[in-house]
């Protein structure tokens, strides 16, 4: 017998400015299960679940709880109807302690007192941590003093204590080790088990397959395919395929003249206390240099070392078998070396400034005479660029906030490609970024190492980096722990090396 | 009959106040000219009136320049007011001395360029929040007024000082006339520079600058040096308006100059911002005051108004934006 349906969201529509996030998505749980929603970055997951969450009101489209219709016009809404959201950016204050974050709203009050009985809560507080398997916890501490794993593990006690009979979990993995991964793993089941249902959004495809009984799609904003992962033989490349609307082969573009030349950069035991430790390596001219690894492992932060952003406390860089000193990035953009930041709201663009004044914004000394901005100068460049790049639309004085995250990140590009450079590093340059603006991105970096350019090429996605890169380091704890050429390069390898198992 | 204006060009009208502050300013000015020359025609719509609205807003405009470029960056200076009054004091201190104005005036202004090279670099090495070492470079500066002068203002006798201050060249006033040329080269620097476009992307993310490898902590001293000689420049004016330098002359300069920046249109979080905005919102400021006097208003009523007119234009434009993201 199939478990009852415990909640519907039929053809949910969302529209922001410019954008149609959500077009007529269908979704729904059943009882007990562990439903994972995979897509692309810019799929619309996210959306959809903070529309569940209450965060969002959709356009059209109506939710059904246990048959009967509701409407979440606040968070507090869906949390009073027992669906609680975790989101990647946890809820929590780090000031206040795990046992306050957990009652935050809902403070117990002691018998003949007015205020909070804070002993009584943290009691409480460490009961439900020792369910969720972290017996001993002092819930008087910050959370700001726990791993992020721990907080995490809080969030789920909030939601545990909130009577949630729905959790939803986005990308709960993405910050957490291989061990912490496991755990979190076993405690999901758990929850099954006693009757929680979970859905669960993740783009790692091994564990949404060994973790979910169901698996919905997602492609631009539309529902794809809703697979049940018991009944049909699912496989990573079946799920690529609907994620992204085409096969492999067609996404990355054939690497047929590789010209790999003479080494143009060295990285040597390049060390930073607590960041990254003994990091060598070295890149010719026309190479595509992969870097795989966890987050936190510490390849930007190496990245920013190189571009003198902050520098490291011992080792050498050599460019053209030269040492050089590169203490700020000024020095990085003398010797002809660009960043594309990973982070390109925060580290890459002014958001309140134009299309065109983000991209001249590295090559300023090309556009100006005496100081003095020149329009005809300053025109050219952005339109070439424009043109180069196919950024869109082709609006030099729209504001770059009103860009979609594909058009910025081509903007984050021309910005160095304006200061001619010999060696760029893209940190994850297509994080947040629609498959189609993915593909000419893997193109132009394609078409940047045929003109000669050395490239850094980091990811976390491991099928990107295999599809993209001439040879892949892989980093783990702040040091270099594996390097595999493009021919022996498979997944398996490049997860072991980073969870540090390889060797 | 048919209507002179149809209701598609007023509709059209308020569009574009909508979408440009600016427009929506020079609007706002010429209503405000219409209202009070109507309440008042012989007595507002003067020139004589019009360009005492223009010298009392002079001195202000002078400083808010500089807060302007120092906003659209991202920061603040709270230490105007008294980095203007500083200037003058010192002024008068060495010209009551002997030494020659010249010397004075140089020396008022280098006092405030060095009130704003302190602030630049202490904001800068220490990473202090500018309103923090800004609101102690004030509080700094107004003790050593206090300690020179002893709270009295010191006379200026200077016929050219004083001719800065209060003499007109045809039916112009001087210090209005160095107001406006300050006004062309500020505008200038910010709106066609090199040095303009670094302070906005500063402003608008000081990460992503640093990562384009523009100089922020060199650029970010250079705009606290420069609204310092803005305010050294005010302060010699405002000696000369005065006839002294007072200790007291630079009170209430930084709010007022902040409000101007504010209502002309540059955001507090920094990166977009205009000068000719600010010397709008200093006008209309001004015109506001004025028109308050005129009609005999007292001057306490007239505080409260321009608070008023503070917080429902930027409400308007928050609305506005809020509005145009919706759509």
């Amino acid at each position: 017998m199939n478990p009852a349906t415990l909640l519907e969201m039929q053809s949910i529509t969302k529209r922001f400015p410019g954008v149609l996030a959500l077009d007529s998505v269908s979704f729904d749980l059943k009882m007990g299960e562990i439903h994972a929603l995979i897509g692309e970055n810019g799929a619309g997951k996210s959306t959809l679940m903070k529309v569940l969450g209450g965060v969002y009101q959709p356009e059209e489209g109506q939710i059904l709880l246990e048959g009967e219709p509701v409407e979440f016009t606040s968070p507090r809404d869906a949390l009073a109807r027992s669906i609680s959201v975790i989101y990647q950016e946890f809820n929590l204050v780090p000031t206040l302690s795990v046992a306050h974050n957990i009652f935050l709203g809902k403070e117990l009050i002691g018998k003949g007192r007015i205020a909070a009985d804070r002993r009584l809560m943290e009691r409480e507080a460490s009961k439900t941590m020792a369910r969720l398997g972290m017996k001993g916890l002092d819930c008087s501490r910050l959370v700001r003093d726990l791993s992020i794993a721990t907080q995490q593990l809080v969030e789920i006690a909030k939601a545990v204590y909130n009577d949630a009979k729905i959790l939803v979990m986005d990308e709960p993995t993405a910050v957490l080790s291989p061990n912490e991964t496991a755990l979190l793993f076993t405690l999901m089941r758990d929850l099954q088990r006693e009757g929680f249902s979970i859905i669960y959004i993740s783009h790692r495809l091994s564990e949404v397959l060994d973790l979910a009984d169901r698996i919905t799609v997602l492609r631009d904003g539309k529902f794809v395919t809703t697979l049940d992962n018991h009944s049909h033989r699912v496989g990573e490349r079946d799920l690529i395929r609907h994620m992204v609307g085409r096969d492999l082969q067609d996404i990355y573009p054939p690497r047929e003249h590789v010209n790999v030349n003479e080494t143009i950069l060295e990285v040597k035991q390049l060390s930073k206390k607590g960041l990254f430790e003994d990091v060598s390596f070295s890149l010719a001219r026309g190479e595509i240099l992969g870097f795989s690894g966890l987050i936190g492992a510490g390849r930007s932060e190496v990245m920013k070392a190189i571009f003198g952003f902050d520098p490291a406390d011992s080792g050498e860089i050599l460019i053209d078998g030269k040492a050089v000193r590169i203490r700020s990035v000024g020095d990085a953009v003398r010797h002809r070396i660009a960043l594309i930041p990973e982070d390109r709201k925060r580290e890459g663009l002014s958001l309140v400034m134009t299309m065109a004044q983000n991209i001249v914004l590295a090559s300023l000394q090309h556009v100006q005479r005496l100081g003095v901005i020149s329009g005809r100068e300053f025109a050219a460049t952005t339109k070439r660029y424009i043109e180069r790049l196919s950024i869109r639309p082709a609006l030099p004085n729209r504001k770059i906030r009103d860009f979609s995250g594909g058009n910025q990140q081509k903007v984050v590009i021309a910005k160095w490609l304006a200061n001619n450079p010999r060696i760029i590093i893209l940190d994850e340059p297509t994080r947040g970024v629609d498959i189609g603006a993915k593909v000419e991105i893997y193109k132009l970096i394609h078409d940047l190492a045929e003109q000669g350019m050395a490239v850094i090429f980091i990811s976390s996605e491991q099928l990107e980096v295999i599809g993209m890169c001439d040879r892949v380091l892989v980093m783990h704890n702040g040091r270099i722990s594996g390097e595999f050429r493009r021919e022996e390069v498979t997944e398996e390898a490049l997860m072991a090396a980073a969870a540090g198992l390889a060797e | 009959m048919k209507n002179l204006i149809s209701s598609r060009d007023i509709r059209g009208l308020l569009a574009q106040v909508r979408k440009s502050r600016l427009t929506g300013l020079i609007v706002l000015m010429m209503l405000l000219i219409l209202i009070l020359s109507l309440l008042r025609p012989d007595t507002f719509f003067s020139q004589t009136n019009l360009f005492n609205i223009l010298k009392q807003a002079s001195i202000v405009s002078i400083i808010a320049f500089g807060q302007t470029l120092i906003m659209v960056s991202g920061g603040i200076d709270l230490s105007v007011g008294y980095s203007l009054g500083l200037s003058g004091v010192i002024l008068a201190v060495l010209v009551a001395k002997g030494l020659p104005p010249l010397v004075g005036i140089l020396a008022g202004l280098a006092i405030s360029c060095i009130i704003g090279l302190a602030n630049g670099l202490i904001i800068t090495q220490f990473k202090l929040p500018p309103f923090i070492v800004t609101l102690g470079l004030a509080k700094i500066a107004r003790g050593v007024m206090y300690v020179l002068t002893r709270g009295y203002p010191i006379p200026v006798r200077d016929p050219f000082v004083i001719a800065v201050g209060n003499k007109y060249v045809g039916p112009f006033p001087i210090m209005s006339l160095i107001m406006l040329s300050l006004f062309v080269i500020t505008a200038f620097l910010l709106s066609k520079t090199v040095f303009g476009l670094r302070t906005k992307a500063i402003g608008g993310n000081e990460t992503a600058a640093r990562l384009s490898g523009i100089k922020v902590t060199r650029h970010k001293i250079m705009l606290y040096v420069l609204t310092g000689l803005l305010c050294g420049i005010a302060g010699i004016i405002m000696a000369g308006r005065v006839n002294s330098g007072n200790p007291n002359s630079g009170v209430n300069f930084d709010l007022d100059s902040i409000a101007a920046v504010i209502v002309g249109g540059t955001a507090m979080s920094g990166g977009e911002g205009t000068v000719i905005g600010t010397l709008l919102g200093a006008l209309i400021l001004q015109i506001i005051s004025n028109g308050l006097v005129l009609m005999n208003v007292s001057i306490y009523w007239q505080t409260i108004v321009a608070g008023v007119l503070i917080i429902a234009v930027c409400a308007l434009d928050s609305i506005s934006h809020a509005n145009s993201q919706k759509s």
